[in-house]
C-alpha cells in the first residue's frame, strides 16, 4: 500500500492514471460504447459526409463529434482508432525492445565479430526508411495492421540495440561483470540479469518517446498511402484522411481524433516516467 | 561571339535602365508571375513522356504544332501542314521562327529533334511511345518535314505536338545535365531559360524575338509544390500568384476569399470502374463460403447493371468531389469527338438493382474487393471507400483496398498476373484527341501484339465494337470517324463493358485580378494567365 | 590503427553488398517502374522495348551483377524521371536537406538542454513532469499536421514567414546555403522547428536523467559540501559531464533525422533528399532509391563509426575515474 500511494505522490499522475485507465476501458469497450460500427461499409452513408459535431442527420441520428468525409461518425471512429492505435504502437513497441534490446546485448557482450556483423546490420537498418519497407510490404501482402506493425518494428528495433548496445559496453568493463563471469555464470544470465538492469535508464526514455513515434510512424505511413486500409482508420489514419480538410474549415475530422491522442499519450508519459522512478533500483528515495 | 554581343547589349540595356530612374522616369513595372505546380519537370526535352512535362517544353523548345486549351491542333513551328497521300504528311516551317540563339528553325532541326526523341538512351518513359505509327521522317527541304505512317493515321498531328523541336546542333551533342545548367536549353518556344533549381524551381523570362503571339510575363517562375494542401497555402499566404492542380475540397473556402480567384473548367478524363468480365473465376470474388464463386457474377449482365444502378453518382460529385465534376453516362468526355450523344443517364436506383441482383441469383450478395489507387487521381481513396459504402448498400460484401500506384500499376498492367476484380480508372484523350485513345486502349479486346487493349483490365472482349474501333483508328475524315467512334462507345456502354462514374475537372486558382484559361488536358500554361480587365 | 581501418573499410563494404541486395530484391517486389512511369497511352511494344534496353527484363541475379559491375565505374544509374545520374541527383539535393537538419539540431539542442537542465534541477517540481511530458507532444502527433498547423498560424494567420520553398540562397565555397540570406532563414523557420520536434524530446529527456543521476554522485555531493553554489555545479560540473553522451547520441538522431526530413520536406515544399526520395519512391524511380539508399547506409556507417570512436575516447565516467 505504501508502494502504491508513494506511485501516486501527485495530483498529476494521478489524473494521468485516471485518463489512462478511462482511455483503456473506452477502447476496450468499444463496440458497446460507439453508436455505429465505423468499419461496417453498409452502416456508412456518404450523404452525412462532414456533418460538424452536435448535427443530426436526416434521419435524426445525433453526431456527437461530427462525421467524417465518409460519414463515418467521428466519436465511434475514435473509440474504435484507439484499439487500433495503441494496439500497434504498444505490440510494436514490445516486439522492437525485446528484439533491438537482445540484440544489443548480445553485441556488447560478445564484442568482436559478433558485435561487428550486428552492428553493421543495424546500421543497415537505420538507413531504410519506414515507407519503402512499407510499401514493399504492401506490394508483396497488400494492407493490413499487420503489416504497419512490422514496418514500424523495422524501424524502431535498430535504435534500441545501438542505445542498449552503448550502455552495455560501458557496463561491460566494470568489475561487477568481472566478478560474475570470474563465478562462472552463463551469458546470458550476465547479460540479462547483471548488465540489463544497469542499461535500463536510457532503454526507458527511448522506449517511451518510441511509443509515442510508432503512433505518429502509423499516421505518417498512412498519409503517405502505404498504412492501414483506409476502412479500419487509427487515430492516426483518421488525422491523415482529416489533412486535407484542415484549410477547408473541417477542422472536427482531425482535430478530435488529434486531442485524444494528445491526451493518451501525455498521460502515457507520466504514468511512464514515475514507473521509472519508482522501479529504478538507482531512485534516490 | 553572338553571346559576347548579347551580353554587351544587355550590359547597354540595364545602363539606360538605371540612367531613366536616375531621371526620375519609372520604367513600367515588369511583369513577373509565380506558378506553383504540382509536377516537377525532367529539362532534357526528350527524356520522359508526360502530359506535364509537354507543357513545359511546349513554353521553353516549342514543338511543330501545339494543342490548344481543348487539345485542339494549332499551327507553331509549321504554319501549315498537307496530306500528300493517305500516309505522308508535308509540314511547312514558319520561315520566321527562331531559336533563342537567333539561328532559324530548319527541317534539319525538326528530324534531328525526333531522332533524339525515338533514339535517347536510357530513357524509360521514351517519347517512342508517343510516335506509334510514324514510320519515318525526312527533311524535303530547308522549310519542309515530311512524315510517313504506316496505316492512315488520324493521330498524327496529336502524336507530333509531343516533341520539342531543339537546334540539330544541340541534339546531336547535348547530355542531359547541360538542360539542367541551361547550356543546352535552347529552344523556340516563348519563353527562355534562366534557371533551374530541381525540386525546387524552374525560372523562364520572355523570348522578345518570338515569332508568334508575344508572351505575356517578362519574367515566369514554376515552383514546384507537390502537397496539395502547402499548395493551397502557398497562395493563400501570398507566395505564389498561381496555383494548379487545386483540392476541390478547398473550393469553397478559396472562392470565398476576396483576395483569390477561381478557375474551373471540365477536362478529357472519365473516371469509371472496370468490372472483370473476362474469367470464369475472379481472384476477388468469394461466396459466402469464401471460396471463390464460379462462375464469376460480373459475366452476367444483371449483375453490372445493379452494380451501375447502385452508385449515385451525383452524391459523388457532390459529397466527394465538392462539385468538381459532372455525372457520366459512358467513358468518353461530351467535349471530346467520339462522345456519343443522346444516351440516357444512368439512373440510381437501389430497388431495382437489389430486384436485377436478387434475379440473377445473387440476393445475398458476394464478396468483392475494390481496387484503386490512392495517389494517381484527385481524392481517388475516397472516392474508392464511397463507391465501397454505395455496393455496400445493394447488399455486397465489401473490402477496399486503395494502394499507392508504384504497386497497383504494375499490378494490374502485367496482364499476366490477378489483376483485378473490380478497380477504378480513369482515362483521357490528351494523346489523340478523340475518343481514340480511351478506346483501344481500355475497351478494344486485350491484344498486345497488335497494341490493342493496354488498360482493358477487365479483359472485356466484343468482336464488333472491336471491329468499329479499329476502323475508326483508320478513317482520316474527322466527322467519319466520330461517327464509328461513338457507336462503338455506345456499344460498350449499353453491354456495361465499363461502369462510368463521372467527368472531372480542372481547377486552378489565382490571386484576384488574374485570369486564368484552363486546358482540358490539365497543362498549366504561363501565356494563359493574364491580367484581368 | 591501418589494420582498423582497413578492418572497418571492408566491413563497409559487405554492408553496402548487402544493402544493395536487399534494396534489389525489394523494388523487384513492388514491381516492373515502367507500368508506372510511361504515360498510359503508351503502346505495349514500346513499353516492351523499353524494358529490354533498360536490361529490366533479365533475371533478378543478372539485372544485380549488371548493376555492380557498373557501379565499380562509379554509375548507380540514370534517374529515370531527372535525366540525372542519380549520384548526382543525389549530392544536388543534400546541401538543402543538410542544412534543414543541422538546423533543426541546433534548435533542439539550444531549447532542449536548458530545458532538461531546468527539469533534472527541479526534480519532482510539476512544472519538471509538465516540461517533459509537452515535449513528447511534438513527437506524439504526426509530423504532416503539425507541419501544417505550423503553416495556418504562422504564415497564414500571422504572416511571419512564407508558406514554404526555400527562399534564396548564398553560395559559399560552391555549396549552396540558406543560412546566410534573411529570405533563406525565413524560408527555414518552419521546417527546421518542425523537424527539431523529435531531436527536443530526446535532448529534454536526455538531459534531465543525466541530471538526476549525477546529482547522486559523489563529485557533486563533494562540490556541495565545498559550498559551490547549485547553480554553478549544474553549469560548471554537471552540464560538461552530460553533454558528451548528448552530443554523441545526436550523432545518431542526425542520421535518424534525414530519414524523417521526408514528410517536412514534402509539406513545405523544401527541395532535400526526404522529397527526393519519396518522390522516387512514388514513381518507382528505380535508380534514385537504390542510390539513396546506400549513400545513407553509407552515412550511417560512417557516423556510428565515429560515435565509436568518440564513446571509446572520451566517456565521462572513464574520464571521472582517471581523474580521481
Amino acid at each position: 500500500m505504501g508502494k502504491l500511494s508513494a506511485f501516486t505522490d501527485s495530483k498529476l499522475v494521478l489524473l494521468a492514471i485516471g485518463l489512462l485507465g478511462i482511455t483503456i476501458l473506452a477502447a476496450l469497450f468499444a463496440p458497446w460504447i460507439a453508436p455505429q460500427d465505423p468499419y461496417d461499409l453498409a452502416q456508412l452513408y456518404i450523404l452525412d459526409a462532414r456533418l460538424p459535431p452536435l448535427t443530426r442527420n436526416a434521419d435524426g441520428t445525433l453526431f456527437l463529434l461530427g462525421t467524417d468525409d465518409q460519414g463515418r461518425d467521428v466519436f465511434s471512429a475514435v473509440l474504435y482508432g484507439l484499439r487500433i492505435s495503441l494496439g500497434v504502437a504498444f505490440v510494436a513497441t514490445a516486439i522492437a525492445v525485446v528484439l533491438g534490446t537482445s540484440i544489443g546485448l548480445l553485441s556488447a557482450y560478445a564484442g568482436g565479430r559478433t558485435d561487428a556483423v550486428l552492428m553493421r546490420i543495424v546500421d543497415m537498418q537505420l538507413s531504410f526508411p519506414a515507407v519503402l519497407i512499407a510499401l514493399m510490404l504492401v506490394a508483396l501482402l497488400g494492407t493490413g495492421i499487420e503489416k504497419v506493425t512490422i514496418a514500424i518494428v523495422a524501424v524502431q528495433w535498430a535504435r534500441y540495440a545501438r542505445t542498449v548496445r552503448g550502455a552495455a559496453m560501458v557496463e561491460r568493463e566494470r568489475e561487477y561483470v568481472e566478478a560474475a563471469q570470474c563465478l562462472a555464470y552463463s551469458p546470458s544470465r550476465v547479460m540479462f540479469r547483471h548488465i540489463l538492469p544497469n542499461c535500463m535508464a536510457p532503454l526507458s526514455i527511448l522506449a517511451t518517446v518510441e511509443v509515442a513515434s510508432a503512433i505518429s510512424i502509423e499516421a505518417t505511413l498512412s498519409f503517405l498511402g502505404v498504412g492501414l486500409p483506409i476502412t479500419q482508420p487509427s487515430l492516426g489514419l483518421l488525422i491523415a484522411n482529416g489533412y486535407p480538410f484542415m484549410l477547408s474549415g473541417n477542422y472536427w475530422l482531425s482535430i478530435y481524433p488529434g486531442l485524444v491522442l494528445i491526451a493518451v499519450i501525455i498521460a502515457i508519459n507520466i504514468v511512464g516516467d514515475r514507473l521509472r522512478e519508482v522501479l529504478n533500483p538507482r531512485s534516490e528515495r | 561571339m553572338r553571346e559576347d554581343r548579347q551580353s554587351k547589349l544587355k550590359h547597354l540595356v540595364a545602363v539606360a535602365g538605371l540612367a531613366l530612374m536616375a531621371i526620375g522616369v519609372i520604367p513600367a513595372q515588369a511583369a513577373e508571375i509565380t506558378i506553383a505546380t504540382r509536377s516537377e519537370m525532367t529539362m532534357d526535352p526528350h527524356f520522359f513522356w508526360s502530359t506535364p512535362n509537354r507543357a513545359y517544353n511546349v513554353q521553353l523548345y516549342g514543338s511543330l504544332v501545339r494543342l490548344d486549351e481543348r487539345i485542339r491542333v494549332q499551327p507553331m513551328l509549321a504554319k501549315s501542314w498537307e496530306l500528300v497521300d493517305e500516309t505522308t504528311w508535308d509540314f511547312q516551317l514558319d520561315p520566321e521562327a527562331r531559336f533563342h540563339n537567333g539561328e532559324p528553325v530548319t527541317a534539319a532541326d525538326v528530324v534531328a529533334s525526333f531522332d533524339r526523341a525515338l533514339n535517347l538512351p536510357n530513357a524509360a518513359a521514351s517519347y517512342k511511345g508517343a510516335l506509334r505509327g510514324v514510320t519515318g521522317f525526312e527533311a524535303v527541304d530547308q522549310e519542309t518535314v515530311r512524315f510517313k505512317t504506316a496505316k492512315p493515321n488520324p493521330a498524327l498531328l496529336h502524336q507530333i505536338a509531343q516533341v520539342a523541336i531543339i537546334p540539330a546542333g544541340v541534339a546531336g551533342t547535348a547530355r542531359q545535365a547541360d538542360f539542367i545548367s541551361g547550356k543546352a536549353a535552347i529552344g523556340a518556344g516563348p519563353y527562355r531559360f534562366v534557371e533551374f533549381k530541381p525540386g525546387d524551381r524552374l525560372v523562364l523570362e520572355r523570348n522578345d524575338k518570338y515569332f508568334g503571339d508575344q508572351p505575356k510575363w517578362d519574367k515566369v517562375v514554376f515552383r514546384v509544390i507537390s502537397d496539395d494542401a502547402a499548395r493551397v497555402a502557398a497562395l493563400l499566404g501570398g507566395d505564389v500568384e498561381v496555383i494548379d492542380y487545386v483540392p476541390p475540397v478547398d473550393v469553397a473556402r478559396l472562392e470565398a476569399d476576396p483576395n483569390i480567384a477561381v478557375h474551373k473548367g471540365t477536362t478529357d478524363r472519365t473516371m469509371y470502374l472496370i468490372p472483370d468480365t473476362g474469367r470464369n473465376q475472379s481472384p476477388y470474388v468469394l461466396g459466402a463460403d469464401g471460396k471463390p464463386l464460379v462462375p464469376n457474377p460480373m459475366l452476367d449482365f444483371r449483375v453490372r447493371k445493379a452494380m451501375a444502378m447502385a452508385i449515385d453518382r451525383q452524391a459523388l460529385v457532390d459529397r466527394v468531389m465538392d462539385g468538381a465534376g459532372v455525372p457520366a453516362n459512358q467513358n468518353v468526355a461530351p467535349a471530346v469527338l467520339g462522345h456519343a450523344e443522346g444516351m440516357p443517364p444512368l439512373a440510381f436506383d437501389l430497388d431495382q438493382a437489389r430486384n436485377l441482383l436478387a434475379e440473377a441469383g445473387y440476393a445475398d450478395g458476394f464478396d468483392l474487393t475494390i481496387h484503386c489507387t490512392n495517389d494517381r487521381y484527385v481524392n481517388d481513396g475516397r472516392l474508392c471507400q464511397a463507391i465501397g459504402q454505395m455496393l455496400a448498400r445493394l447488399g455486397l460484401r465489401m473490402t477496399v483496398e486503395a494502394l499507392p500506384k508504384a504497386v497497383m500499376f504494375p499490378k494490374i498492367r502485367d496482364h499476366q498476373g490477378d489483376r483485378t476484380s473490380l478497380m477504378m480508372l480513369s482515362f483521357g484523350s490528351g494523346t489523340s484527341g478523340d475518343a481514340g485513345g480511351a478506346l483501344t486502349h481500355t475497351i478494344h479486346s486485350y491484344a498486345p501484339d497488335r497494341g490493342f487493349g493496354t488498360w482493358n483490365i477487365g479483359h472485356y472482349s466484343n468482336a464488333e465494337i472491336d471491329a468499329l474501333i479499329e476502323e475508326a483508328a483508320a478513317t482520316l475524315d474527322a466527322e467519319e470517324r466520330g461517327k464509328v467512334q461513338s457507336q462503338a462507345v455506345k456499344r460498350a456502354i449499353e453491354d456495361l463493358a465499363v461502369i462510368p462514374l463521372f467527368y472531372t475537372s480542372v481547377i486552378v486558382a489565382s490571386r484576384k485580378g488574374l485570369e486564368y484559361q484552363v486546358h482540358a488536358d490539365q497543362s498549366t500554361i504561363a501565356d494563359s494567365v493574364s491580367k484581368s480587365e | 590503427m591501418g589494420a582498423f581501418l582497413v578492418r572497418l573499410l571492408f566491413q563497409g563494404i559487405v554492408t553496402l553488398l548487402v544493402v544493395s541486395i536487399i534494396i534489389f530484391v525489394g523494388v523487384f517486389a513492388i514491381g516492373n517502374p515502367l507500368y508506372v512511369l510511361v504515360d498510359p497511352s503508351a503502346p505495349a511494344e514500346v513499353v516492351q522495348e523499353t524494358l529490354r534496353q533498360l536490361g529490366l527484363d533479365r533475371p533478378l541475379h543478372e539485372q544485380y551483377v549488371r548493376f555492380v559491375l557498373s557501379a565499380l565505374r562509379g554509375d548507380l544509374g540514370t534517374s529515370y524521371v531527372h535525366a540525372l545520374p542519380s549520384l548526382e541527383l543525389i549530392a544536388s539535393r543534400l546541401p538543402a536537406t543538410l542544412e534543414l537538419v543541422v538546423a533543426g539540431l541546433v534548435i533542439a539542442f539550444l531549447v532542449g538542454v536548458p530545458l532538461g537542465l531546468l527539469a533534472g534541477y527541479m526534480a519532482n517540481n510539476w512544472l519538471a513532469r509538465l516540461i517533459s511530458s509537452l515535449s513528447i507532444l511534438g513527437i506524439s502527433l504526426p509530423t504532416f499536421w503539425i507541419a501544417l498547423i505550423m503553416i495556418i498560424v504562422f504564415s497564414l494567420e500571422l504572416g511571419w514567414v512564407p508558406t514554404g520553398g526555400r527562399g534564396d540562397v548564398a553560395t559559399v565555397l560552391g555549396i549552396e546555403t540558406s543560412l546566410l540570406t534573411a529570405s533563406g532563414l525565413a524560408h527555414m523557420a518552419l521546417p527546421a522547428l518542425a523537424l527539431s520536434l523529435f531531436p527536443l524530446a530526446l535532448i529534454i529527456r536526455l538531459t534531465r536523467a543525466g541530471v538526476r543521476e549525477h546529482n547522486r554522485m559523489d563529485y557533486v555531493k563533494f562540490a556541495r559540501a565545498m559550498g559551490i553554489s547549485p547553480q554553478r555545479i549544474l553549469v560548471s560540473y554537471v552540464l560538461r559531464n552530460i553533454l558528451i553522451p548528448i552530443v554523441t547520441m545526436m550523432g545518431l538522431i542526425f542520421g535518424t533525422l534525414v530519414a524523417f526530413a521526408v514528410v517536412t520536406e514534402t509539406v513545405f515544399a523544401w527541395p532535400g533528399i526526404g522529397k527526393l526520395i519519396i518522390d522516387s519512391i512514388k514513381v518507382s524511380d528505380r535508380p534514385v532509391i537504390i542510390a539513396y539508399l546506400l549513400f545513407v547506409v553509407t552515412m550511417f556507417l560512417v557516423i556510428s563509426f565515429i560515435v565509436d570512436l568518440i564513446t571509446a575516447a572520451l566517456d565521462p565516467r572513464i574520464r571521472l575515474v582517471k581523474a580521481s
